[in-house]
C-alpha cells in the first residue's frame, strides 16, 4: 500500500526530469563548427560543386592539403543549375541549410581518408568569395541562367559523367531503354505502363536543377521537369542510393544516379544497361557490368553524358585571377602535374573520364554525338590506370618506339 | 585402373547428368517466361566465332554481310547514328519492350 502511494510521486518524477532533460537538450547551442579561414595557414579555394563531384574534390583535396606547396579546398555540394547561379550573380558561400566541408590534412586528421565524410566549418560573417564552380552537365540545360554572362566570367570543359539508372541487386531488370525511361518517368502513377516500373513512389529522381536529372531526362526525351518521380527530401544522391538499396519493392524501384557514385557502391545497387533512341543494343557504360574502363561513354554506345564545366572568374590573360583556382583547374586537365599531386590520375580514381581519352563528344545534353580525337590523347594512360585496368597499347620511354604516335606518361597513345 | 578412379567415374557421371538436365530446365523457364517483355538475364549476342559481337562488313552505316544476312552494327561510324551503333566487343543487350502507348511508327505520345 505503501509503495503504490508513492508510484504517482515517482511517475510525476520522472516525467519532469525528462521534461528538463528535452528542453536542456533543445535549449542547447549546437556546437559551433570552426570558421573555416582560421583552419590553418593554408590558402583556402572555396568550391561549390555538384554532388556527383564530391569524390574528385575529396581525393584532389586530400593531395592539395597535404602537398608540399599546399591549398585547402572548402567546398559545398550544390546543384549544377544553382552553382552555376551563384558563380554569375555573383554570391558568396554563406551558412544554410548546406554544410560547408574542408579537406582535413594528415596532421589535423590523420586517420581521414576520402572515403571519410568530410568535417564542417562556418563561413566568415557575409561569406567567403567562390573561387570556383564545378557543375555536372550542359549550363544550356539551366534554362532560367541569367544572360548574358559576366565577360570576366569563364566556363572550361572539365572531365566527363556518365550518369545512369540504377535498380536494386534483388530487381530481375538489367537493362532499360530510352522509350522505357520516357514512359516511366514521363507519366504519372503507373500510367506510362513501362512495366515493371508503375509506381512513382519507388521512381527516384532529383530535382530539376540537378545535373543528375538534367542529363539523365535529356537522355529519354524529358525536360527535368518533367520528371514524375520521387525526390528524396535533401534531393541527393546518397538518399537516392539509400532509397533504392533498401527498396522492399526491388522490382519496381528505379532511380538516377552519376556512375561514379554507382562504382563506390556496386556491392549495395545495379545500374542498368541503356539502349538509346535508335540503338539497336542496350549498353553499360563500361564495357562489362563489372569492369570500370567507361569504354561505352568513351566510343559512344553509353549515351546518359555530359561533360563537367568549370566556372571560375579571370583576368585579362584568360587565366583564373586565383592561381590556386588556375592550379586545381590545370591539374584536373592533365595540363600539369605536380610531383606530389597528379589532378589527372584522381579525375580517373574517382570515376570520371577526362576529356583526352574521350573518342565522342557532343554540344549539349541529349545532344548527337560526332567523332573527337583529343589533341594529347590520353586513351591509353587511362585505360591503364581504372580499377582492374588493362590497356593492349604498347610502353614506351619515348616516341621513337611510337611510329606515327606519340609517347605520353609511359604509352604509345594515338597523338 | 583401380577402385579410386572407377567410384570416382560412378560418382561423376550422375553429377554430370544433373547438371545438364538442370541447365535444359532452367532454358526451358527462361523460354516460357511472358510475364514480361523486359530482358531478365544479360544476353551478350554472340557469334560463331565466339566473338561478343558479330562482324561487320559495311563502312559508315548498316547494310549487308556477303552471305545476304543483315548486319547489326556499323565499321568506321561516322554520325550520330552510326556511333552508336558502331561494331564494338562490348557486352550488348537485346531489349524491345512492349509499350502500349507507343504510337504504331514507333514515335512517342506527348505527355499527358
Amino acid at each position: 500500500m505503501h509503495i503504490e502511494e508513492r508510484r504517482p510521486i515517482r511517475l510525476v518524477f520522472a516525467t519532469f526530469t525528462a521534461l528538463i532533460g528535452t528542453f536542456a537538450t533543445a535549449a542547447k547551442p549546437a556546437r559551433a563548427a570552426p570558421a573555416c579561414t582560421t583552419l590553418g595557414t593554408q590558402p583556402i579555394v572555396f568550391i561549390e560543386a555538384g554532388d556527383t563531384q564530391e569524390p574528385l574534390v575529396k581525393r584532389l583535396g586530400e593531395r592539395l592539403v597535404n602537398a608540399a606547396s599546399p591549398v585547402r579546398i572548402v567546398y559545398k555540394n550544390k546543384r549544377t543549375c544553382d552553382l552555376a547561379l551563384d558563380m554569375i550573380t555573383p554570391n558568396a558561400m554563406v551558412n544554410d541549410s548546406i554544410p560547408i566541408k574542408y579537406i582535413p590534412s594528415a596532421a589535423e586528421d590523420p586517420a581521414w581518408t576520402p572515403r571519410s565524410p568530410a568535417p564542417v566549418c562556418d563561413a566568415d560573417v557575409g561569406g567567403n568569395v567562390l573561387g570556383l564552380g564545378i557543375g555536372a552537365t550542359f549550363l544550356s540545360s539551366c534554362t532560367t541562367l541569367p544572360t548574358p554572362r559576366p565577360v570576366d566570367l569563364t566556363e572550361i570543359k572539365g572531365p566527363v559523367q556518365a550518369y545512369g539508372f540504377i535498380a536494386p541487386l534483388a530487381s530481375s531488370q538489367v537493362a532499360i531503354t530510352a522509350e522505357e525511361g520516357y514512359f516511366a518517368y514521363g507519366f504519372p502513377g503507373g500510367t506510362g505502363q513501362a512495366i515493371p516500373w508503375l509506381d512513382q513512389g519507388q521512381r527516384y529522381s532529383r530535382g530539376p536543377t540537378a545535373s543528375t536529372a538534367l542529363t539523365c531526362a535529356a537522355a529519354i526525351g524529358l525536360k527535368a521537369s518533367q520528371l514524375k518521380g520521387t525526390v528524396p527530401t535533401g534531393n541527393t544522391s546518397t538518399e537516392i542510393l539509400n532509397a533504392v538499396a533498401s527498396s522492399v519493392a526491388p522490382e519496381a524501384a528505379i532511380g538516377i544516379m552519376g556512375t561514379e557514385i554507382y562504382d563506390a557502391a556496386r556491392d549495395k545497387v545495379k545500374l542498368l544497361a541503356f539502349k538509346s533512341f535508335g540503338q539497336r543494343y542496350a549498353y553499360y557504360p563500361d564495357k562489362s557490368a563489372t569492369s570500370f574502363d567507361k569504354q561505352n561513354v568513351r566510343d559512344g554506345h553509353y549515351l546518359p553524358w555530359a561533360p563537367t564545366p568549370y566556372l571560375t572568374r579571370v583576368g585579362g590573360n584568360g587565366k583564373a585571377v586565383d592561381l590556386n583556382v588556375q592550379r586545381i583547374v590545370d591539374l584536373v586537365l592533365g595540363a600539369r602535374v605536380d610531383a606530389d599531386v597528379s589532378g589527372l590520375d584522381q579525375v580517373i580514381a574517382s570515376g570520371l573520364v577526362p576529356e583526352c581519352a574521350m573518342g565522342v563528344q557532343r554540344s549539349f545534353d541529349g545532344g548527337p554525338l560526332s567523332l573527337y580525337a583529343p589533341p594529347e590523347s590520353c586513351a591509353c594512360y587511362y585505360e591503364s590506370k581504372v580499377p582492374q585496368g588493362a590497356t593492349s597499347c604498347a610502353t614506351c620511354s619515348s616516341d621513337g618506339v611510337c611510329g606515327a604516335g606519340k609517347c605520353r606518361r609511359g604509352f604509345c597513345e594515338v597523338q | 585402373m583401380n577402385l579410386t578412379t572407377r567410384k570416382l567415374t560412378r560418382n561423376t557421371v550422375p553429377l554430370t547428368v544433373l547438371f545438364l538436365v538442370g541447365l535444359a530446365a532452367t532454358a526451358t523457364l527462361a523460354a516460357c517466361d511472358t510475364n514480361t517483355s523486359a530482358v531478365k538475364d544479360p544476353i551478350p549476342v554472340v557469334d560463331s566465332g565466339g566473338r561478343i559481337n558479330p562482324p561487320t562488313t559495311q563502312d559508315g552505316g548498316p547494310g549487308t554481310s556477303a552471305d545476304g544476312a543483315a548486319n547489326d552494327c556499323v565499321q568506321n561510324p561516322k554520325t550520330s547514328e552510326e556511333i552508336i551503333n558502331g561494331c564494338t566487343n562490348a557486352v550488348k543487350i537485346a531489349k524491345t519492350p512492349v509499350l502500349p502507348l507507343l504510337s504504331p511508327d514507333g514515335g512517342l505520345p506527348p505527355l499527358p
